[in-house]
């Protein structure tokens, strides 16, 4: 924890503050992104993490200024990159901050890629687009951080067009493309699904180097807990747009406060699972944006849900228990959540 | 996408079997070389004759009666004789140049400026896609042929004339077609993520998108091109176009007309002549899109 006062003297490379992002005219407003806030030192990496339609990528994309244009729109919060606000720059001020100061890397690194240039362009083409030196300049960038990312033979790859390399490939150019504009802060949309198990260790085992070595903010957005778990220092949990958990990887891992975020975790709990029993799964479904339940969005599927929670929405604050991070949660917020017991606890009690 | 064909030779090139049947029908670059050299040759042939029509016959196109009239093909007249006994072949040749220079100019007003449009339209989208798409429905809703007439007889008769008048109602389909491709391109993940590291609309546009659009630019563009030598010769019929006696192939084709029953060949060659154009086109420009797609991007057409 000392590490986070020591950095608390200059800005977090990634600043965002009660970012609300809106779907839709007045009279069918949908909230995809309702009032987030986190911040990214240099050298951290923070995992959202939430089911499909949580919000986690609207959340990247509002960052990135990459909203669909007329389908939806940041309308309150800022976000600041190393200090510098950036939420509200007209188009051609972002695209100097995109690429640059913050990258984004897709989570398809199949149609990621243009499949009718070949990867030396398209991995140059950051640099050439920010006028950030010649030509030759950026290719010896290109073939230098081919050759970090672990690609054998980067002077073949750059002639060669995407569908002639495998999906881990792939992946490693989309980084390199994004790494190579020297960005502060990286933005990763699920870099692990698209490629095989094998590849995934391998993926995620680069990003940890990469980061250390070059200190860069890494916001990572993913639904995969065993990621969030190898990597990630911050954890925010969303649900319907919100953050309900916002805590550091141990705590959110160790010592869940909120119902959802516990119901997530005993759902990959494979450890504990032995032939002919259930699975756990998490009742009912994640609720529609456009037809959110009154009070806490959560309370319908929610096991501990009391009269307070259909009534108000429940504010992100610490609670009670002792080694845990920011809850929403009226249950938690009063001490009401029983201990959490993971699984691997019961059986090491047997 | 054959992600598992790929995997397995991570870095390297898939190993095809090499059959007949693959090497005449897969579209590799040795099948784009052919079809390069073929359809290059096909058009050089007719460019010899829009430049020099002398070297390719010694008849003069306007000489009336210099043999009998409506002669069929065969001795002394490589295609026979029209109704006024005028040398076909001569004709044909001599109408090259009016005939290719027009319908080329008429189809490049309207790639171009509909180009112009459609991408502008579709990647700003908004307000400026709304005006710029009124634009072409106004233009589409008007019958294009009698546009053309009103706005050839109002800047009088010409081939000058005829290429505006078609120019400008030919763009509205390519604006349209285009704008419908980069809407559909907005959201191919590579372009949201050259886009997210920075790129800018003109860059989007021309490195990301238009790659994508040429085989069906050029699909169009050669379909057009037989489409507006149609058009010309509809002018032409009309009296708008090139005036008699000087020959096009679109104003050969409509006087063929009145003798088809008679005179086959004074529209199976016109006709021909068209064809064989339409499909050099085609073929050339096929085989340098797919060049400029990139050689080894084998198995995937739009």
């Amino acid at each position: 924890m000392t590490e986070t006062t020591a950095r608390a003297a200059r800005p977090p490379a990634l600043a965002v503050t009660d970012l609300r992002t809106a779907i839709g005219g007045s009279g069918s407003r949908r909230m995809p992104v309702n009032g987030v806030s986190f911040t990214v030192s240099a050298g951290e990496t923070v995992a959202i993490v939430g089911e499909s339609g949580s919000g986690k990528t609207m959340t990247a994309l509002s960052v990135m200024g990459l909203l669909p244009r007329g389908v939806a729109q940041v309308v309150g919060g800022q976000v600041a990159v190393r200090g510098r606000v950036v939420s509200g720059l007209g188009e051609r001020e972002m695209q100097s901050v995109r690429g640059v100061q913050i990258a984004y890397m897709p989570q398809d690194p199949v149609s990621g890629l243009n499949p009718a240039l070949t990867v030396g362009l398209q991995v140059t083409e950051p640099l050439l687009v920010h006028k950030k030196g010649s030509r030759q300049q950026a290719r010896a960038a290109a073939l230098d951080l081919l050759g970090k990312v672990g690609i054998p033979d980067p002077p073949r790859a750059m002639r060669s067009y995407p569908h002639q390399l495998s999906g881990g490939m792939r992946q490693r150019v989309l980084l390199a493309m994004c790494l190579i504009g020297r960005p502060s802060v990286l933005i990763a949309d699920e870099p692990t699904t698209a490629v095989d198990v094998t590849t995934q260790e391998q993926i995620i085992d680069l990003l940890a180097d990469i980061q250390s070595e070059s200190q860069l903010a890494m916001l990572l957005i993913t639904h995969d807990l065993g990621v969030v778990a190898r990597i990630a220092s911050k954890v925010l949990v969303m649900y319907a747009g919100r953050v309900v958990e916002h805590g550091s990887a141990e705590q959110v891992f160790e010592e869940p406060m909120h119902p959802y975020t516990r119901g997530l975790l005993q759902s990959v709990d494979f450890d504990s699972v032995t032939p002919r029993t259930r699975l756990y799964a998490l009742d009912g479904a994640p609720p529609q944006l456009g037809d959110l339940p009154a009070g806490c969005s959560f309370q319908p599927r929610c096991r501990y849900a009391e009269e307070v929670c259909s009534e108000t929405v429940p504010e992100l604050a610490a609670t009670p228990a002792a080694g845990s991070g920011l809850s929403a949660c009226h249950v938690a917020a009063r001490g009401g959540l029983p201990p959490w017991v993971s699984a691997q606890d019961l059986r090491s009690e047997a | 996408m054959s992600m598992d064909a790929d995997v397995a030779v991570a870095g390297g090139r898939p190993e095809v079997p090499r059959t007949t049947f693959r090497r005449t029908w897969s579209r590799s670059a040795h099948s784009r070389q052919v079809f390069v050299v073929v359809g290059g040759l096909i058009v050089a042939v007719f460019l010899v004759a829009a430049i020099a029509p002398g070297l390719l016959t010694s008849h003069n196109p306007s000489a009336l009666y210099s043999g009998p009239a409506t002669a069929a093909p065969g001795s002394g007249h490589l295609l026979g004789t029209d109704e006024l006994g005028r040398d076909f072949f001569a004709r044909l040749v001599y109408g090259t140049r009016s005939s290719l220079v027009m319908s080329v100019l008429i189809v490049a007003i309207g790639a171009v400026l509909g180009t112009v449009v459609g991408v502008t339209a579709g990647l700003f989208g908004g307000w400026i896609d709304e005006v710029l798409m009124r634009v072409v429905d106004l233009f589409l809703s008007l019958p294009g042929f009698v546009l053309a007439l009103a706005l050839a007889a109002a800047l009088g008769r010409g081939e000058r004339s005829v290429v505006i008048a078609l120019g400008i109602i030919w763009w509205p389909g390519y604006a349209r077609l285009f704008r419908g491709m980069v809407i559909a391109m907005k959201h191919r993940l590579h372009v949201e993520s050259a886009r997210a590291l920075g790129a800018g609309n003109f860059r989007i546009a021309r490195r990301h998108m238009l790659p994508f659009m040429y085989g069906q630019l050029n699909a169009r563009i050669t379909q057009d091109l037989g489409y507006a030598l149609v058009n010309v010769a509809g002018l032409s019929f009309v009296g708008l176009g090139a005036q008699p006696p000087s020959p096009e192939w679109g104003s050969l084709l409509q006087t063929g007309l009145q003798y088809v029953a008679t005179a086959w060949w004074l529209t199976v060659f016109p006709g021909l002549a068209i064809t064989l154009w339409t499909v050099g086109i085609a073929m050339l420009g096929d085989g340098l899109s797919g060049f400029a797609r990139g050689e080894r991007l084998t198995g995937e057409r739009d």
